[in-house]
């Protein structure tokens, strides 16, 4: 996925961030270390480059006072963090909901256009894939253009 | 798509709009000028929220508007006159599909009059998801309404088609049903495909459970009455969900019932089914109708001032519930932190979503007093508590309990 990529410049990927995670202390807490991933996952798709900072603090903070104390958000960083998260889940629900499609092709690609701030292209491809598998689909975002076919993405 | 199949879209889409599957229906709006986006005419795509708070779009529409009956509340009454108008199963279907391909519409909401009679309509409705199923293969959701009287081989096969299905009952008891539909009988016709239903339901079909809807105010009932009603619905009947729909007048005469008095009656709904709350906190007034003035949620936190004020680091998750202010996302959210941290500040119940301005005089953090009630509420308001009462109190038994 894209964002594995978006850790490189930091020298780590999205899974050595989530593997340090079983480290911590509240790690007991399963299903809320479960969440605090997914929520990771989200927040570092949004557009603002405050992200990573953002991402490391609650990350010390769930070190220190434990992933509820970040799933909860009790202080204003987990506050954000989780806005962060919610807002791509947001904008990919939005996408989901608002494209139209148009049938091209004698009915056999699916096409659509939609305007994107956070980098949500592939999990709404995704979306409209489980939806019309015998479909192509091809997504047109501003400059970017998605197309889904065979459990495959490709992107221009 | 051909102006025919339009105008019966436009027809049908529209008068859909009194069976609810979540929103209400909006009015037509004006536009001011031409630089105007979007429009909320009532052509038949209706917005429905998942229990995860997703809203999905659904195709709401009526297979026919043609009804043999003649219930008051019902603008589709035989007596009404209106353009009538009728989907052919193999048209509807093929609507459907090429509007969800399009990504306008995730789902179908199909309800009807009734032509001729119940099992005949019902067989052209199950026909038409039949289609959908096996012609197209569609996969997505699909909401059956039920009409009343319909006969036990049809409700089974419309359980094995659709995810959902729903039975108005319109009234929430036989007195009250013969006032508005003289010619429903309402055990036989009503209440007993909803036990067909449920009995679908436990058997692992129709996937999303069943509803049901009532018409606020059409007879004269109380809010007591529904909310016995819807109780009793939930508790032995399953059902996942009750809609209320405040009367809207069909013909001349008749009175428009309040939008805050359908409010009121979710906001009890939702105490009922995620807050804790049992029939007999909710506090009602003389006329045993809920407070237009005051929510049902705060009403029973200033008549139990012995419960309040409430340490938020020691409160049970039941207590936590019954502060106003407090949403079952945010107790959850307290009742996890504080295992791990002691809260201190306001400002940390803030950053968690409470909110503070009600919640203030009913809790205590750390010790520490926040609020007085005073600050909130008019003493006019706190004095018209002393005569509220609970539904437990009225005295008439409901048909359903007895």
């Amino acid at each position: 996925m894209s964002q594995l990529e978006l850790f490189k410049h930091k020298n780590k990927s999205y899974e050595d961030v989530v593997s340090d995670l079983s480290a911590m202390k509240v790690v007991s807490d399963q299903n809320g270390l479960e969440i605090f991933k997914s929520e990771i996952f989200f927040a570092l798709l949004h557009h603002k480059p405050d992200r990573f900072t953002v991402v490391d603090q609650v990350i010390k903070q769930a070190e220190e006072k434990g992933i509820s104390y970040i799933l909860c958000k009790v202080s204003a960083e987990a506050k954000k963090f989780r806005s962060y998260a919610r807002q791509v889940k947001v904008e990919r629900y939005q996408a989901t909901a608002f494209i139209r499609l148009k049938p091209i092709d004698q009915h056999r690609v699916l096409m659509g256009e939609f305007e994107i701030k956070h980098q949500t292209g592939e999990l709404i491809t995704l979306h409209f894939m489980k939806r019309f598998p015998q479909y192509t689909i091809m997504l047109i975002f501003g400059e970017e253009v998605y197309m889904g076919r065979n459990k495959e993405i490709y992107k221009e | 798509m051909s102006m025919d199949t339009k105008q019966k879209l436009e027809i049908l889409g529209s008068a859909a709009k009194y069976d609810i599957c979540a929103s209400s229906g909006a009015p037509k709006r004006r536009p001011q000028n031409q630089n105007y986006i979007g429009s909320n005419a009532p052509a038949g795509i209706c917005h429905s929220f998942t229990p995860d708070g997703r809203c999905v779009s659904l195709l709401k529409v009526l297979m026919t508007n043609s009804c043999k009956n003649d219930c008051k509340y019902c603008v589709n009454r035989v007596s009404n006159d209106l353009k009538r108008e009728s989907f052919q199963p193999e048209e509807l279907a093929h609507l459907f599909i090429e509007l969800y391909r399009r990504n306008y519409v995730e789902g179908i909401f199909l309800s009807s009059g009734v032509q001729q009679n119940a099992s005949y309509t019902m067989k052209r409705m199950v026909q038409t998801l039949e289609i959908l199923r096996f012609k197209y293969n569609y996969n997505g959701y699909v909401h059956l309404k039920v009409l009343p009287h319909s006969s036990q081989n049809i409700i089974e096969r419309g359980a094995q088609l659709a995810d959902r299905m729903s039975i108005n009952l319109e009234s929430p008891n036989p007195d009250r049903l013969k006032k508005i539909a003289a010619e429903k009988n309402y055990m036989l016709d009503l209440i007993e495909p909803v036990n067909m239903i449920q009995q679908h339901v436990k058997n692992g079909l129709v996937k999303a459970g069943q509803t049901t809807q009532f018409v606020v105010g059409a007879a004269g009932e109380t809010d007591s009455e529904l909310l016995r009603t819807t109780s009793w619905l939930y508790k032995k009947k399953e059902l996942k969900r009750v809609y209320f729909s405040a009367f809207v007048p069909v013909s001349e005469g008749q009175k428009r019932i309040p939008l805050l008095r359908e409010h009121r009656l979710y906001q009890a709904d939702w105490l009922m089914r995620f807050y804790q709350f049992n029939l007999d906190d909710l506090v009602l007034q003389k006329d045993q109708n809920l407070s237009l003035e005051v929510d049902p949620k705060m009403v029973y936190a200033v008549k139990n001032r012995g419960l309040f004020p409430a340490e938020i680091n020691q409160a049970s998750f039941k207590t936590l519930l019954k502060i106003p202010g407090v949403g079952p996302t945010a107790a959850r959210r307290i009742y996890r932190a504080r295992k791990e941290h002691r809260l201190t500040e306001l400002s940390e119940l803030k950053n968690m979503g409470i909110v503070i301005k009600r919640a203030k005089p009913f809790i205590l953090i750390n010790g520490k007093a926040q609020g007085n009630i005073k600050n909130i509420m008019t003493v006019r308001q706190l004095a018209l508590f002393e005569s509220y009462t609970s539904p437990l109190a009225y005295k008439q038994q409901p048909f359903l309990l007895t």
